[in-house]
């Protein structure tokens, strides 16, 4: 396509700076927020709500006064938060590694193999994308109760490790890998086992970086399961389903406790960007 | 290719035995959850459930809610996202920076960027504040039907850059020689984009779509966050009926809901997979 | 030989859960005056229970036997209390005492605590002489407990006097001492852990050779106990980042503190009852209804060895020579074993979500008379698990107490998850013996779900003895919301030049406004279910409230609350006028004859009034593996109902009850009167005029009393109960409903946000109503 030139790009260039902007402001102020103190904030967050025409809120983009006084409640005085910070890595890391083990194998066999039921496996595995949790989610209490999982970690964790979604997005990857690689490896002697572990998997590296990222995404960001699953064992659930209950109390600190709660997902964004750009566009998305 | 199958067992069993236990088994359990009345003594009572669930007003305002929301929400994200990677597409490399920009949100927990949302929105908050500027009146943005603003508007946020970024991809693909010829042969810009990029991108713009539909679907837990249990009237999402249900221990309810939903689902993507099949054929 | 083999024989054969016993059992159903366990001493392997009481008592209980003798310690306390003797001819010589503080009233003595010492129990007692204006302490009495024909005394000469100085402190002319939380005896010293008045705590140590004390100042030490090596075993809570308990050994020589076992109170109860036996090597304590075990002494091996029937024990308990563990607190004593191998096969697990009267009664008759069965008696919960359980059919716990109001009791009785308790002859009639509005509350379909275990309720009342005082009749007063309203508005007017008071001082405008909305729509969605509230009737009932005129009525607002707490103005401001009306009246039986009648209005003019009653009750979990177990629990609470819910709930139960010792109580007022007209008699005859007058009305005071006693001394009163029987007609169970969801849920925010600009003026009537209404609206289309 041919590039813009001239007024049409400062133009665009205008508009588009301006929606990222936006899009980065919420961010860019739960970090400036977290910086101010505890104080400060809890007298800010007093005067939301408030129905008088004649006042407005203050436009408070900067601390008046900058304090760790937030952070030092978090890290320091008050355990709550950092344990279910705690609690959330153990479950993003639990998640992503039982994912790590099962769902590229599978993607594997759906994609390069073929066999009687493969299109049914996958037009299943598509359907149960679109499935929202609710559907099974009372069902799924009586499965895992019955494996005794229930008020355990596992009962949240085990589930996710058979995610759809994910297999979904690297099969289609993976079909767009050319044979030839498949078949050099083979004239190399190469087994089924090993092929998908020295050849298939690191070319696969942006995808599954992609993946790792949207499912470190999603496994931070779990709420209904823990509520289902774990609702006798408040001490296990997760920063994302308590974090409402920080926010309306009014603690004063809850923006840095937003911010600890967005900085591993800032984290793995940054460090996986590139897998995730480019694991996107390779994918054939047929 | 590989055709043996007994090679693909050790790759597709643990999986396989995952979805089946987890997520199948639940799937036509749940079916049969439906089709009981689900007191102590659980009796069968056929498909009564599903009539009772149907004709009561506040699945019906649920199920209408959840509609009009996907449907405020999800072409929206799908012409914007479409939009802007398409002019960032005519902007690289200087649209590289916005790229990576237009991505962080979806990383980001919406529960977390909820509070600053609220404060956007409160009645004396920035948003009123510029509207005020604008020479109009002030609005309860958190209250029944405007409070659908700043839900969208979330949704647009959060899931932008997704779309986005799939789009950029699927354009990127296209060679420019195509464009080049096209513009050499006298053809303008919309016809340009109506006859090549808009065929060769429809199975990423299929997609994206089918994205943008689940993803509007789950919009629940903000509504939850900000309306609580009961919202006003225009947030009473399908979601909110089932989590109610749930909290009676009328799991029945849920199921039943949960299944009709479903069915509508799967009767949706039916469609749209139908038509992306013809549009594909057809343009080919 | 022969013996040994015996035993172990018996051992073998012995049913699960014997050896375990019931000791005292202090509670009762009318849990008053039934006496509380103060003290506990063992020596020599037995077991001595100092009761207090209306007929104190010392019991002791040889585990090796397994008898119990009985001494009485009344006649002893009532010497001591100066009761069988002139006490107004002792020390009256005490010339300079006489000068300062002016003539005797009376001396005290009390055995502070008990300790054992080589072989012998001894007693601490203080004397505390009471003088017109002031007092006197004479303490650090120790004197040994002789046992002689069934009775309990001390003996006269003090084996030791211990220097007192040091525990006691003066405030004007008042003289106190030190409050003793605990007392340990330990080598050739006596520690008392105490607090003051400004709960400043010290460690007292006394030399009991000497006598003499030192003193250590101490900070949050809950209870102390000996530890083998001579030192002291320190329980201490910890809150802050991590509340836990800390269990250390102090030394007091070096005053060093040295922690052993932590508890994290996080998520479990708090512990209790610890001990700790050398020869297993293992530490023993109680928490949430059981007793742990816990070998090489750390506690987080800690395996569950038997149930323990008496919660919130003291921090420390003892082991018997047999290995029984000793638990115990003012209500009643325990012996349980610690061997698990000797526990009951059937276990009943009761979880209350709710307080209970009678749950500590029943338990405790429960555990004695069923010592096949380990009753668990968990502390209190958190219903937000109780649906998951549901759901999930856990069947670990067997009986729940909870709230009909809560909506997760709700919830399970609409889908039917309670046993059904027809079965049992002994529920379904007792049931049916009372009130009609509980059984329509507890059954459903004809079948009993629920028993009652609980009685509350308030709304706004009035005094009936203070009507005269205003120049009102019961006839006057309003029989409707709209009656009410227009009440208030007239009240001032009739007040005018009265010597009374409309509200009672201690009130404030918002807790009247907040009590009268309250009241008013609990009555409504109890008597018109399903209907909107946002109707004009309400609407201007609502306004009304809003627009009371609170200065005409003298009811004072927050600030001048404050300012009358701190400026001590409650005199001046007619605090002890009589009032008319009282802000928070109980709905049910009030036993206190001088109690206020709620005020009974109905809705409009042809609406009968309503009085909504809160029931808190116990069932079954239907999932339960011991459902006769569960029942049997249920009978033992329904059989000892506590006062109040008897009275309220049970139409037949109309007799007034004195107190036990309501005759004794007059002898002695008669005797403080006779002594008192003796002191007159030689007050007139010595001339001194002031000294005249002093006792003049010192026995005018008592001729009062002793005229109005028979009319005023009841625990239960004849007013109380005609008060009660007539309202009770209007009573019905507050079961749960769409409002309480309002309340507490998502929405509950919002709603009191509004409710709170309601009683401040800033919302309309409207404006609340209707957003009830919307809410409402939408629960109940969801249906359930």
């Amino acid at each position: 396509m041919r590039k813009m030139k001239g007024f049409r790009l400062r133009l665009a260039q205008f508009l588009l700076l301006l929606l990222a902007i936006l899009l980065l402001l919420p961010m860019v102020q739960t970090f400036l927020y977290s910086f101010s103190s505890i104080g400060e904030m809890k007298a800010f967050m007093k005067t939301r709500g408030s129905y008088d025409e004649t006042q407005w809120m203050e436009a408070h983009l900067i601390p008046n006064l900058v304090s760790l006084g937030q952070y030092h409640q978090i890290l320091i005085a008050d355990h709550t938060v950092l344990w279910l910070f705690v609690n959330s890595v153990m479950y993003a890391a639990l998640i992503l590694l039982g994912q790590a083990l099962i769902i590229p194998p599978m993607a594997f066999a759906l994609s390069k193999f073929r066999f009687p039921g493969r299109e049914g496996i996958f037009f299943g595995i598509i359907l149960l994308m679109l499935l929202p949790f609710q559907v099974t989610m009372v069902p799924n209490v009586l499965t895992l109760r019955s494996l005794g999982l229930i008020n355990t970690i596992w009962a949240v964790i085990l589930p996710m490790w058979f995610a759809p979604f994910y297999i979904f997005l690297i099969r289609q990857f993976m079909v767009g890998l050319p044979n030839e690689l498949i078949e050099a490896a083979e004239m190399d002697g190469a087994g089924t086992w090993s092929v998908y572990l020295r050849v298939i998997l690191p070319v696969c590296r942006p995808i599954l970086g992609a993946a790792a990222a949207l499912s470190f995404a999603e496994s931070w960001n779990l709420v209904e399961q823990p509520l289902t699953y774990l609702a006798a064992r408040q001490e296990l659930q997760p920063l994302s389903t308590m974090f409402n209950q920080l926010a309306s109390e009014n603690t004063g600190f809850e923006f840095a406790g937003a911010a600890l709660y967005i900085l591993p997902a800032l984290f793995v964004y940054l460090f996986f960007q590139e897998d995730i750009l480019s694991g996107i566009q390779l994918t054939e998305l047929k | 290719m590989y055709k043996k199958k007994s090679l693909v067992l050790p790759f597709l069993l643990p999986g396989l035995a995952g979805i089946l236990l987890f997520y199948v088994a639940p799937f036509f359990g749940g079916i049969w959850y439906s089709l009981t009345d689900g007191s102590y003594e659980n009796a069968f009572v056929g498909f009564q459930n599903y009539l009772n669930v149907w004709q009561n007003p506040m699945f019906q305002l649920g199920l209408k809610n959840t509609m009009e929301l996907s449907l405020i929400c999800s072409p929206s994200l799908f012409l914007l996202s479409f939009v802007l990677s398409v002019l960032l597409n005519r902007m690289r490399p200087a649209g590289a920076f916005f790229r990576n920009s237009v991505l962080l949100p979806y990383l980001m927990p919406s529960s977390a960027v909820l509070i600053i949302w609220l404060l956007w929105f409160d009645y004396g908050g920035p948003v009123n504040r510029i509207l005020t500027l604008l020479g109009q009146g002030r609005v309860f943005w958190l209250q029944g039907q405007e409070l659908r603003l700043p839900v969208v508007l979330l949704f647009l946020w959060k899931n932008l850059g997704f779309c986005v970024v799939i789009f950029l991809a699927a354009l990127q693909a296209i060679p420019e020689s195509l464009y080049e010829y096209a513009t050499l042969e006298g053809a303008s810009f919309p016809r340009q984009a109506f006859s090549i990029t808009l065929p060769l991108i429809v199975p990423s713009a299929f997609l994206v779509f089918i994205l943008c539909w689940v993803n509007a679907f789950r919009i629940f837990k903000e509504v939850y966050f900000i309306g609580g249990a009961y919202p006003d009237e225009p947030l009473y999402t399908l979601q909110n009926y089932m989590n109610n249900m749930y909290g009676k221990l009328n799991y029945q309810n849920v199921t039943t809901a949960a299944y009709s939903f479903a069915v509508l689902v799967f009767a949706l993507f039916g469609l749209l997979f139908w038509m992306q099949r013809r549009a594909q054929r057809g343009l080919t | 030989m022969l013996a040994m083999m015996l035993a172990l024989a018996l051992g073998h054969t012995a049913l699960a859960g014997e050896g375990d016993r019931a000791l005292a059992i202090l509670t009762s159903d009318d849990a008053y005056y039934s006496g509380s366990l103060e003290n506990v001493v063992m020596m020599d392997g037995k077991i001595y229970l100092f009761i207090n009481g209306m007929n104190a008592e010392l019991r002791v209980y040889d585990p090796a036997s397994g008898e119990t003798v009985s001494y009485d310690m009344q006649e002893m306390e009532d010497r001591m209390n100066g009761l069988t003797q002139d006490a107004v001819e002792t020390e009256s010589e005490e010339g300079e005492a006489q000068e300062e503080l002016g003539l005797i009233y009376h001396t005290y003595e009390n055995a502070l605590c008990w300790f054992p010492m080589e072989g012998e129990i001894y007693a601490v007692t203080n004397r505390i002489t009471y003088r017109e204006e002031g007092n006197q302490v004479d303490g650090g009495h120790v004197r040994k407990l002789i046992l002689q024909d069934g009775k309990a005394d001390l003996a006269a000469e003090d084996t030791l006097k211990l220097d007192w100085e040091g525990m006691t402190y003066t405030y004007g002319s008042w003289t106190e001492i030190k409050y003793p939380n605990s007392t340990v005896a330990s080598g050739n010293r006596l520690y008392m852990l105490t607090y003051d008045n400004e709960g400043e705590q010290s460690l007292e140590i006394f030399d009991l050779t000497t006598g003499e004390m030192t003193e250590q100042s101490v900070q949050d030490w809950n209870d102390i106990a000996p530890s083998e090596d001579g030192r002291l075993m320190v329980a201490q809570y910890r809150w802050g980042e991590q509340a836990e308990q800390v269990i250390s050994l102090y030394d007091p020589d070096s005053e060093s503190l040295e922690p052993l076992y932590r508890f994290s109170l996080e998520n479990s109860g708090s512990v209790n009852s610890i001990a700790y036996q050398p020869e297993t090597d293992t530490l023993f304590f109680a928490r949430d209804g059981e007793i742990y075990g816990a070998k090489g002494g750390d506690p987080s091996q800690a395996e569950v060895v038997n149930d323990c029937p008496v919660s919130s024990g003291r921090s420390f308990a003892q082991l018997t020579e047999q290995g029984q563990m000793l638990v115990w607190n003012y209500n009643g004593a325990f012996l349980r074993n610690t061997d698990p191998a000797l526990r009951s096969e059937v276990t009943l697990r009761v979880r209350p979500y709710t307080w209970s009267r009678n749950l500590d009664n029943a338990s405790f008759l429960f555990a004695s008379e069923h010592n096949d069965i380990a009753l668990v008696r968990e502390s209190y919960g958190d219903e937000s698990t109780l649906l998951q359980s549901m759901m999930n059919r856990d069947s670990d716990v067997d009986v729940y107490l909870m709230s009909m109001e809560s909506s997760a009791f709700g919830a399970l009785f609409d889908r039917g998850f309670l046993l059904d308790l027809s079965g049992s002859e002994a529920l379904s009639s007792a049931v049916d013996s009372l009130y009609p509005f509980v059984g329509d509350a507890v059954k459903k379909d004809g079948k009993l779900l629920a028993i009652p275990t609980g009685v509350s309720g308030y709304t706004m009342g009035y005094q009936p003895k203070n009507l005269e005082a205003v120049g009102l009749t019961a006839e006057d007063m309003p029989t409707t919301w709209e009656g009410m309203m227009d009440f208030l508005e007239e009240l001032p007017s009739r007040l005018s030049g009265k010597e009374a008071r409309a509200f009672e001082l201690y009130t404030d405008r918002s807790s009247i406004r907040s009590i009268l909305l309250r009241s008013l729509l609990a009555q409504y969605s109890l008597t018109h279910d399903g209907e909107p509230m946002n109707t004009p009737a309400l609407r201007n009932l609502l306004e009304r409230i809003q627009k009371i005129n609170f200065d005409a009525l003298d009811v004072l607002s927050e600030e001048d609350m404050m300012r009358m707490e701190e400026e001590n103005l409650y005199e001046e401001w007619g605090g002890s006028k009589p009032s008319l009306l009282e802000t928070y009246a109980n709905i049910p039986m009030e036993s206190y004859a001088m109690a206020a009648q709620p005020l009974a209005l109905g809705l409009t003019e042809g609406e009968e009034p309503v009085l909504p009653l809160s029931m808190s009750v116990a069932f079954v979990n239907p999932y339960s593996q011991h459902p006769e177990a569960a029942i049997a629990f249920l009978e033992t609470l329904m059989a000892h109902m506590d006062m109040e819910t008897r009275y309220t709930l049970n139409p037949n139960m109309n007799e007034p009850v004195r107190y036990p010792n309501h005759e004794e109580q007059k002898k002695n007022i008669e005797k403080y009167y006779q002594s008192a007209k003796t002191n007159l008699e030689k007050a007139t005859a010595s001339g001194d005029e002031e000294e005249m007058e002093n006792w003049t009305e010192i026995v005018k005071n008592y001729e009062e009393t002793l005229r109005d006693f028979d009319q005023n001394n009841w625990m239960v009163s004849p007013e109380g109960i005609e008060r009660y029987r007539e309202r009770a007609k209007y009573i019905q169970i507050q079961r749960w409903n769409y409002l309480d969801t309002l309340y507490s849920g998502e929405n509950g925010e919002q709603y009191w946000g509004l409710q709170q600009g309601f009683l401040d003026g800033t919302t309309s009537a409207g404006d609340l109503l209707s957003f009830i209404d919307k809410k409402v609206q939408m629960m109940r289309l969801e249906g359930n």
